[in-house]
């Protein structure tokens, strides 16, 4: 009788400490949460300020006197734009979902012989993928506006989607993922006499479900917001993108206002896209780090 | 009659083996068609334009004559090296990185060992510490290029609050905390992760044999996820390397600008990237004992 009393007594002691504990996580991580947050705050409350208080100096963080003048100025500049507005986002829709498609099928498509058939030489392969990675693009830029010249890419919708296609970042994602797949599934399917192509599709496909998502996530933001591309590559105005028009906007004091809202507008499909898909990112970085 | 017999055997089993080998090396050859187009792609848009900016930066091209230029053998590097403002950016961009892993992998450390913990609101905490990872593309730049009278976001928030919060935190000291912070989400997954596969009954035990969290985490998670504490500083290193706020970046994008100097750029690049390796592959030797 007694052992139990002190073993409840314990318990609740043992009880209590935890809920400290939790407590100091919690506030502990919220202040960490809070300075993650911030930049986004910071954009929304940006994109509803008024002109005076862009100007402020020294500069506000929070805005104090809400407007949405900043999102009808924004409409007032895309209906004198050169080409129709719909026109831009078109194109914008069109090269992120394109390029997507490719960059999933094309990454799944090199990952699953290089983690599936030990080939020789496909240790040093993985090598020179990962070294690439440290490579500043920057050095390679103006052989890469060469290529794309000789190859006809230049002035068409193929410039912003083929040349990003072959992504050491998304390769190396997938092989990590696939390594996790025992091999032992894909030689039942060998014993069942199915093609590599039937492998590939009816196992390993579904299988890279969630690491697909997170490739999809984490090249989102390049694609959709890439404005470098049509600057460089495109000369007319038909084939630019979204991100082009809305960096065409800033420049001068009178357009600040309407530059803070396309900004909040540009990151949006990013933000919703991230919380539509975010079980199965935080799901594949879970399993891609582990050997 | 016996001798024929086992030499019949002996063909058969040649010939089998040699069959299945033939039949691997097929499925091999079969599999290995599907990197075709991936790594044409790398070869084409990566790999060569690299091997071209070997090439130019031991020449002194022009933007109309890039590839006939004059050969200048090493002039190139020897300027890299004479320019102070090229050594001084380099020095600046490694004693950055020489700070800035330990804090961000430290951090990236704690707040995963907390993040593990069980309670109430676990996986919004674990979103909100990701999202940075999703506004990096398009926000953060500009964010950074946002800079109302040379003050950055961080600066603004504290001057918004004036008093206290100036006076506990500097300007500079509270925008390097928020670069910590923001460029650690990526190494918080990959903790959180190598966090997971650390057995429970590892803890059990050692919290039967009455070890408080402290020496828990010393004796048991450390150890174990000692191979990802490497991992994470080597990707920290690499990604503050290539950040695009570095000043060897901000040099070379002024160089190509210019257009006329793309040799030296090219040769500034290489020059960066060779020393980047270097830093890491001792870095790798000098950790390689504690990797399992």
């Amino acid at each position: 009788m007694a052992q139990t009393h002190v073993d409840i007594e314990h318990l609740k002691r043992a009880r209590k400490r935890r809920d400290y504990g939790a407590i100091a996580i919690t506030i502990f991580l919220s202040i960490g949460a809070l300075v993650s947050l911030l930049p986004l705050v910071y954009l929304v409350c940006h994109a509803f300020k008024p002109m005076e208080e862009l100007f402020l100096y020294p500069p506000r963080f929070f805005v104090k006197s809400p407007t949405t003048k900043n999102f009808s100025d924004l409409m007032n500049i895309t209906s004198e734009s050169l080409v129709p507005f719909s026109r831009y986002l078109f194109n914008t829709v069109f090269i992120t979902v394109a390029y997507l498609f490719l960059l999933v099928w094309i990454g799944t498509m090199a990952c699953y012989p290089l983690s599936k058939h030990k080939f020789p030489g496909h240790k040093a392969l993985f090598t020179t993928v990962t070294t690439a990675l440290m490579f500043v693009a920057a050095a390679a830029g103006i052989p890469l506006y060469i290529i794309n010249t000789r190859l006809g890419l230049v002035d068409t919708y193929w410039v912003y989607i083929i040349p990003g296609l072959a992504n050491p970042t998304c390769l190396f994602l997938l092989k990590q993922f696939l390594d996790q797949v025992p091999d032992s599934i894909f030689e039942a399917g060998k014993i069942d006499g199915a093609s590599e192509w039937q492998l590939y599709t009816k196992i390993a496909l579904p299988l890279l479900r969630n690491a697909q998502a997170t490739v999809v996530i984490l090249t989102f933001g390049g694609i959709w917001g890439d404005a470098g591309t049509a600057t460089t590559y495109i000369y007319r105005e038909q084939f630019k993108t979204l991100a082009f028009f809305m960096t065409t906007i800033g420049g001068g004091i009178a357009r600040a206002g309407a530059q803070a809202a396309a900004a909040l507008i540009m990151t949006l499909p990013g933000i919703i896209m991230f919380i539509l898909q975010q079980s199965r990112v935080m799901d594949t970085m879970a399993h891609s780090g582990i050997k | 009659m016996a001798k024929k017999v086992v030499k019949y055997k002996k063909q058969l089993a040649h010939k089998r083996t040699k069959r299945t080998l033939s039949f691997e090396r097929r499925r091999q050859l079969e599999g290995l068609s599907f990197m075709v187009p991936w790594l044409l792609g790398f070869l084409i848009f990566i790999l060569i334009p690299l091997a071209l900016s070997i090439k130019i930066s031991f020449y002194s091209p022009t933007l109309n004559d890039l590839y006939r230029g004059k050969y200048v053998g090493l002039a190139n590097y020897k300027e890299v090296i004479k320019n102070p403002s090229f050594g001084q950016a380099v020095f600046e961009a490694f004693m950055n990185s020489l700070y800035q892993v330990p804090l961000v992998v430290g951090f990236a450390l704690f707040v995963a060992v907390l993040l593990k913990q069980e309670f109430p609101g676990r996986v919004i905490f674990r979103v909100i510490f990701f999202i940075p990872v999703i506004l990096s593309g398009v926000v953060m730049s500009y964010l950074f290029s946002e800079d109302v009278g040379s003050v950055s976001v961080f600066s603004q928030l504290v001057q918004s609050n004036t008093g206290f919060m100036s006076r506990l935190f500097g300007g500079a000291l509270t925008t390097h905390i928020g670069n910590i912070m923001w460029s650690s989400s990526v190494e918080i997954l990959i903790f959180l992760a190598a966090l997971q596969s650390v057995p429970d009954i590892l803890y059990e035990v050692v919290e039967l044999d009455g070890a408080n969290a402290w020496e828990r985490f010393w004796h048991i998670t450390l150890p174990y996820i000692s191979p990802f504490v490497i991992l994470n500083c080597i990707y920290a290193l690499v990604d503050s390397f290539v950040d695009a706020r570095n000043p060897v970046m901000s040099i070379l994008y002024g160089l190509m600008v210019q257009g006329t100097k793309y040799g030296v750029a090219s040769a500034l690049s290489w020059f960066y990237m060779l020393l980047s390796l270097i830093t890491i592959l001792i870095f790798i030797l000098l950790t390689r004992r504690w990797l399992r």
